[in-house]
């Protein structure tokens, strides 16, 4: 996707992984601005939200929300945020679908979404200690999780 | 009416309800029999596929794909081989992308007709259902001489497909999708024009083409909407770009343009169905590269697959640090934003129309908790 625009108006970078799969990098600060500044400029109209990909780094989680376009393009906007302060702003107001995914990455990354209207646990049930999807969880015996 | 009859009634339907084909809870409150609120929880179900694959090699972690959605298996493991193979470069040979093509499209009117059958049985037509499932039934049983099995079926491989179809097989498939379209056809006479049934669906469980768009519908329920978005003709995968087919959509968003959508998919699958046989019959070639799945090396990187399934957009992320097991799987299903827009969709319903707007939306359960 064509980032040139973007660049004008924020502070945006293009980072490429291994096998040149695009992603463009914001700080966590402007990011509810860059998705509905996409989402609502025609030279992007990226109408939709596939869905959000957490992924723990080691001393970072990155995240990476999967758009799509009305014509079929697809755009990755990626957020990295620290370990230790593992919240970043909610994305409803710009996307509803986005509750759903904010809901599961807390479920089981323990990453906390500033504004969303009500995050909780929602594949895990109520009370289950620990964050599976973190590289350190140790996978107890479920009996052991249950009972505490 | 008196006052106090209309006070709010919170009333729980689930985890266990034969209409919910699956294991899913809704918390609704009533006035009347006006639903005011809905809350579906969600997890009953939660098997834990995304860290499963952290534990597994590349090629342990392919046969328990299928049973994300056990109604759509091919799915799944195309979008996970769709991502490997991206990820190691493995090239796949034309004749392994037809039959791709074709098995997932057979997969697409089984799962169709299973929708149809118990679609209707949960508005309280119990006919439909045994023509639905004696039609399904020939779908499976020439999955199970192909694969060996009837739905989890781990018959595609990183490279292409496991072993080749043969002539017989070719003849079956062909003999009956030349049934089929009769079939639909009675289908359609007992069903689509059906005044019970069109008075019954019409005008309820309207989606907006925003909302769907804000709520990530994709699929079926999303062309019902109006908006002609389908992965194959936007993103062609496979050999879609290839072969002669249409797109098919619906003007109103309610739950009969969702009944009118699949049932013209169901002819379109036909005519793929077709046009990759004509192909397999009077061409050859390798199915398999020649790769050792078993020790396959997949090289740093990430990729996401797109893949149209019959319950909205299936998307697989594969992220590889060079090891032998994937670094991150995450699994994006079409269930899982159905089961979110249903209280949208419920808000000021009347209670006895939520399995019609509910079964609509074609949402399986296993999919949504993964």
């Amino acid at each position: 996707m064509n980032i040139d625009l973007l660049k004008e108006k924020f502070d945006v970078e293009l980072v490429k992984s291994e096998n040149s799969f695009e992603k463009i990098r914001v700080n966590k600060n402007i990011l509810c601005d860059v998705l509905s500044y996409i989402r609502n400029n025609p030279e992007y109209d990226f109408e939709r939200l596939n869905t959000i990909i957490a992924v723990d780094l080691g001393d970072s989680f990155e995240l990476i929300y999967d758009l799509c376009s009305k014509d079929g393009n697809s755009g990755r906007v990626s957020v990295v945020i620290d370990r230790n302060s593992a919240s970043l702003p909610s994305v409803v107001d710009v996307y509803k679908s986005a509750y759903y995914d904010e809901c599961e990455i807390f479920d089981l990354f323990g990453i906390k979404f500033e504004n969303n209207p009500d995050l909780k646990r929602l594949l895990l049930p109520e009370g289950w200690i620990g964050y599976p999807l973190r590289k350190d969880y140790v996978q107890n015996d479920e009996r052991l999780v249950w009972n505490k | 009416m008196s006052e106090q009859a209309l006070t709010r009634m919170k009333i729980n339907i689930g985890p266990q309800h034969p209409a919910t084909h699956g294991v899913l809870r809704l918390v609704l409150e009533l006035e009347g029999e006006v639903i005011k609120s809905c809350e579906p929880v969600i997890g009953y179900l939660h098997r834990g596929m995304e860290k499963m694959a952290e534990n597994r090699t590349y090629l342990q972690y392919l046969p328990t794909v299928d049973r994300i959605d056990y109604l759509s298996g091919f799915f799944n493991s195309f979008a996970y081989c769709d991502a490997v193979e991206n990820l190691a470069n493995i090239e796949v040979s034309e004749r392994s992308k037809y039959i791709r093509v074709l098995t997932l499209e057979m997969n697409r009117l089984a799962s169709h007709l299973l929708w149809l059958g118990t679609y209707l049985l949960d508005m309280g037509a119990t006919t439909p259902l045994f023509y639905t499932f004696r039609d399904r039934e020939e779908i499976l049983t020439m999955f199970e001489k192909l694969t060996g099995q009837r739905l989890m079926y781990n018959y595609y491989t990183f490279g292409g497909v496991r072993h080749d179809v043969d002539s017989d097989w070719l003849d079956f498939v062909l003999d009956f999708v030349k049934r089929m379209p009769r079939k639909i056809k009675d289908y359609e006479n007992i069903i689509t024009k059906n005044p019970i049934f069109v008075t019954r669906a019409e005008n309820i469980g309207v989606l907006s083409k925003n909302a769907a768009l804000q709520y990530s519908i994709t699929g079926p329920n999303l062309r019902a909407c109006g908006i002609d978005f389908d992965y194959r003709k936007k993103m062609p995968y496979l050999i879609y770009d290839k072969i002669d087919f249409e797109s098919k959509i619906a003007e109103n968003g309610d739950t009969y343009a969702r009944y009118k959508v699949r049932i013209a998919e169901m002819k379109e699958c036909l005519k793929i169905i077709e046009q990759c046989v004509d192909w397999l019959k009077t061409n050859s070639g390798n199915v398999l590269t020649n790769i050792k799945p078993a020790t396959l090396k997949v090289p740093a990187g990430e990729h996401i697959s797109y893949i149209e399934a019959p319950r909205g957009l299936c998307s697989c992320y594969v992220k590889s640090d060079g090891s032998a097991n994937p670094y991150r799987v995450k699994w994006r299903t079409g269930s899982y934003y159905s089961v979110q827009v249903l209280p949208k969709l419920l808000e000021g319903a009347m209670y006895p129309d939520l399995m019609a707007i509910f079964g609509s939306l074609d949402v399986i359960l296993p999919e949504v908790d993964r």
